[in-house]
């Protein structure tokens, strides 16, 4: 197993221009193996979106060590080496739903062919070929989150960050885009995924290990492995190791709180 | 647009697709998208007005000059020229699924438009290199996000390529006599122009009856090419070619009965063509025993025609996908076209009523009289050849429009614009009573139906003269928005320049522009077009720069992170993310442009320098010297190019945007 993210004595203070300080995570230690299912939860405001952030080199540690695939996390976004998803679906709106898949292969100079082709291939994956030349708003919600799933594996990178992906979603929609999310990640094997969200259950059905985390500062409180069978399917759900799980991890937080 | 329109564009096959596109569509209709109606209206502008011009004695009458060497020295062949561009221009812009080249079209017009300006500044000419550069930037602004289209069925794609070909033939024979100054068919009777019109020569009481002649022969030349375009594409025998080709012999016997009958159709339509039109009776051998056969040929076409039109409409409503609707309710239209020809001709032969010379006063003595002198028949000869081209034109344009798709939208537009419509007719009719109940003086304030007397005694010179102004306008909102949008692309990057620029923008724009309009024209020297542009170029430059500025700015923290997590470059965040995100701000600054353009070329002209045609210049002298009705004129002229200009960027707005949100909801 090799070490995708590692994170030593990370901390981001955040500086307003008043010169008010907010002290947004403090002493992370982090580290996710190759092919996992990581989950950070926490109440708004613990830091979960800022430690996203901060791998994805989006913005800059105030201390401490962050290295990615052993790059940097500028070398390791230079290099292209992750997917990053947003809450809401962030397509572009003047670019049909496969030209919003071949966006990020438009910007890395792929072939026109090889662009068509795996743009393609990742609707397939979406079951969203159908809707392959129309525009974001003729779609739902839920098939917009999976455009921009599409989108993010598109140029196949070995590590996905989300950032609460389907949290504005209803809850069966949420649920159904859970089962593909798994689908997805089963097919593309070694595939590490770097999960936030604020919803218990869906952590502990998604992920391998769930990182509680508290606020101010943000801080991580407890790690739990989640050793439920896979491949999970909505029986999972019904087991009750998977509330037991799922009692923990709240006890956890309101412990945290 | 229509649903059903909207599932023709989006490849929606299955019913169900359709079903779940009607239901994502819901009860919100979209705004109607009518830039297909101002472009196939601006072709049949552009037949009419070429179909003038190419014409001698038509051009006589509506004063573009006495000849067509006169009309070359006015700079209406430049007019013509950039007409024709636009025109083919427009057809390509905003007709989406015209050809399924259309990609590789827009190229050739791109790179053509390059061409003309490395030439231009080869010949050191600035104002025209800056014209073009913007042209080419437009183009590029408003196809750098092309929607991806299906080839539809092949049949309907066939006819649409014969529509083309029609409107090809027309621009064809249109290109010839301006770049080659020759005209096919004078030049076919070996027609001198010069002998040409003198033999026109006449009298000028004798004038008015004869141009009423000359408009009854047209208008006869018109309907024929409509009868004979229709009748062609009615026929369709490209189609039996590829059945032949591709053995599809299946029923050989009802094509071949077809294809036998429209080419008797054919024939009769030139037998009868030549009874109805009184030029031809004369040459033809069929004139000296014409009441013999005349009403043999009509019944025939009658009965061959009428045969002709079952047949080959009996299989048209069979089959129902979206596609092959459009297709049929095209050829019904055909079939409505060949059925005028012939009630028309029918009418002449047998009942002896022509619609025609009823309509413009003309007996057909009369007509017999004036084209008795030989000479003069065979001179018009050419003129109306040329005129059955141009219904060939006029058709195909027509058929291509295809008005009666969309009907739904234009009762739409109606709809919405009810309460507007209302008010313009109340206004008019207040105006017009209100000019007689409060005895206002006419240099006051003429009455509109005095207007409009006048103005369709001069609009032929009006529109002639209003070209300097047109071309003085559309140079400088491209010089004007082209340095706008630059300069602004460059404060948007850098903060520097922006603190450079952006005051001396707000100095532009505070300047009145008629403090302005005599100082321009000491730079750029009082009769130079330059001192008008570099006017409407001032007027056009500050919305353009201001907007740009703010749609770059105005991108998504969101959408600018997604471009970072892909290592985009600078250069690649503004071609994949700024640019389309700025899109609906430069387009509405171009809006606001284009009419500012207009006014900012007319008042230019109030300062003298100009042409004693050009419009604004009419416009003061008119007023002046207290003739009002004339001074209106010019004004509607000048407004209805205005809205014209305005609309025509709105096309291409649509065209760039279709996803751009006020065009898919109701913009309430």
């Amino acid at each position: 197993m090799t070490t995708v993210i590692s994170i030593e004595n990370l901390d981001k203070i955040f500086e307003s221009r008043d010169g008010n300080t907010v002290h947004a995570l403090k002493d992370i230690n982090l580290e996710v193996e190759q092919g996992e299912f990581v989950s950070l939860i926490g109440p708004s405001g613990c830091g979960k979106s800022t430690l996203l952030r901060l791998i994805a080199d989006l913005i800059e540690p105030t201390s401490g060590h962050l290295m990615i695939n052993g790059l940097s996390p500028r070398q390791a976004r230079l290099h292209r080496q992750y997917g990053f998803i947003f809450q809401n679906a962030t397509l572009y709106e003047w670019r049909t739903v496969i030209k919003n898949v071949q966006l990020p292969l438009e910007v890395m100079n792929y072939s026109r062919r090889e662009r068509d082709e795996r743009a393609r291939q990742m609707l397939e994956l979406v079951e969203l070929s159908d809707f392959a030349n129309h525009y974001p708003w003729q779609l739902s919600g839920g098939m917009q989150q999976r455009v921009s799933i599409a989108r993010a594996l598109a140029f196949e990178p070995n590590l996905l960050l989300m950032d609460e992906p389907f949290g504005a979603l209803d809850e069966m929609t949420r649920e159904r885009l859970n089962n593909e999310l798994l689908a997805i990640w089963r097919t593309i094997s070694s595939m590490t995924v770097v999960f936030v969200t604020h919803n218990i259950s869906e952590a502990v059905y998604l992920s391998s290990r769930v990182v509680v985390m508290s606020p101010r500062p943000g801080q991580i409180v407890d790690i739990v492995d989640i050793d439920l069978p896979r491949p999970r399917t909505p029986e999972t759900m019904d087991s009750d190791h998977y509330f037991h799980l799922i009692s923990q991890v709240r006890h956890l937080l309101r412990e945290a709180h | 647009m229509a649903i059903e329109e909207q599932a023709l564009h989006n490849e929606v096959e299955t019913p169900s697709q359709v079903t779940e596109l009607v239901e994502k569509l819901g009860t919100a209709s979209r705004l109607p998208n009518l830039s297909r109606d101002v472009a196939a209206l601006l072709a049949i502008l552009f037949v009419v007005i070429t179909y003038h011009i190419q014409h001698p004695t038509l051009l006589f009458r509506v004063q573009f000059g006495e000849t067509f060497r006169d009309v070359q020295e006015q700079g209406f062949q430049e007019a013509i020229v950039y007409s024709l561009i636009g025109s083919i221009g427009l057809l390509i812009i905003t007709w989406k699924r015209l050809l399924p080249e259309r990609d590789q079209l827009i190229k050739v017009v791109q790179w053509s438009i390059l061409i003309m300006f490395v030439y231009s500044l080869w010949q050191h000419k600035a104002i025209d290199s800056i014209t073009w550069a913007t042209l080419l930037g437009v183009l590029m602004l408003t196809y750098s996000h092309r929607k991806t289209w299906t080839i539809p069925a092949l049949r309907y794609e066939r006819l649409r390529l014969a529509l083309i070909v029609g409107i090809g033939l027309y621009l064809l024979h249109i290109c010839v006599l301006i770049l080659q100054n020759t005209n096919i068919f004078v030049d076919s009777y070996n027609l001198n122009l010069e002998e040409f019109l003198d033999t026109l020569q006449m009298r000028r009481s004798e004038a008015e009856i004869f141009a009423n002649t000359i408009k009854v022969l047209n208008g006869t030349a018109l309907l024929g090419g409509l009868g004979l375009a229709s009748i062609i594409y009615l026929w369709a025998p490209w189609n039996s070619i590829i059945h032949l080709r591709n053995k599809l012999l299946l029923d050989w016997r009802i094509d071949f009965a077809k294809d036998m009958l429209a080419l008797l159709t054919l024939v009769l339509w030139f037998a009868s063509y030549v009874l109805i039109n009184p030029m031809w009776v004369q040459e033809s051998s069929l004139a000296h025993d014409l009441d013999d056969t005349s009403w043999l040929i009509a019944l025939g076409l009658l009965l061959v025609g009428g045969a002709f039109i079952g047949l080959h409409l009996q299989d048209t409503f069979s089959r129902s996908t979206q596609q092959e609707r459009v297709y049929q309710r095209l050829r019904v239209a055909f079939a409505v076209g060949v059925g005028l020809y012939i009630l028309h001709t029918t009418a002449v032969l047998l009942a002896d009523y022509n619609a025609l010379s009823d309509y413009y006063g003309v007996r057909n003595a009369t007509i017999d009289e004036l084209l008795a002198d030989n000479a003069r028949a065979t001179a018009l000869q050419p003129a109306d050849l040329a005129a059955i081209l141009a219904g060939v034109g006029l058709a195909s344009i027509l058929y291509f429009w295809s008005p009666w798709e969309r009907w739904r939208a234009y009762v739409d537009v109606a709809r919405r614009n009810l309460s507007a419509i209302i008010v313009a007719i109340l206004t008019i009719v207040i105006w017009e009573l209100g000019v007689d109940f409060f005895e206002i003086q006419q240099f006051l304030l003429p009455k509109p139906s005095a207007i409009w007397e006048t103005f369709e005694e001069i609009y032929p010179g009006l529109i002639a003269g209003s070209w300097f102004t047109i071309k003085n306008a559309i140079q400088g909102f491209l010089v004007g928005c082209g340095a706008g949008i630059v300069t602004g692309t460059l404060s948007a990057r850098f903060i520097r320049f922006s603190r450079a620029v952006l005051p001396l923008a707000v100095a532009a724009n505070a300047v009145p522009i008629i403090a302005f309009a005599p100082i321009s024209n000491a730079w750029f020297g009082l009769t130079s077009p330059d001192s008008k542009i570099a006017i409407v170029a001032v007027l056009c430059y500050f919305p353009a720069m201001i907007s740009t500025v703010t749609g770059l700015t105005s991108v998504e923290q969101r959408q600018l992170e997604l471009m970072k997590s892909y290592a985009a470059s600078q250069l690649e965040i503004f071609r994949y993310l700024r640019l389309p995100t700025a899109l609906p701000f430069i387009f509405s600054s171009l809006k606001l442009a284009a009419t500012l353009a207009m006014i900012g070329a007319i008042v230019a002209e109030f300062f003298g320098g100009t042409p004693a045609t050009a419009l604004g210049f009419r416009i003061k002298n008119d007023a002046g010297l207290l003739r009002m009705t004339e001074s209106w004129s010019a004004i509607i002229v000048a407004s209805v190019l205005g809205i014209g200009f305005f609309l025509f960027i709105s096309a291409l707005e649509r065209n760039a945007m279709p996803w751009y949100s006020s065009f898919r909801d109701q913009s309430r």
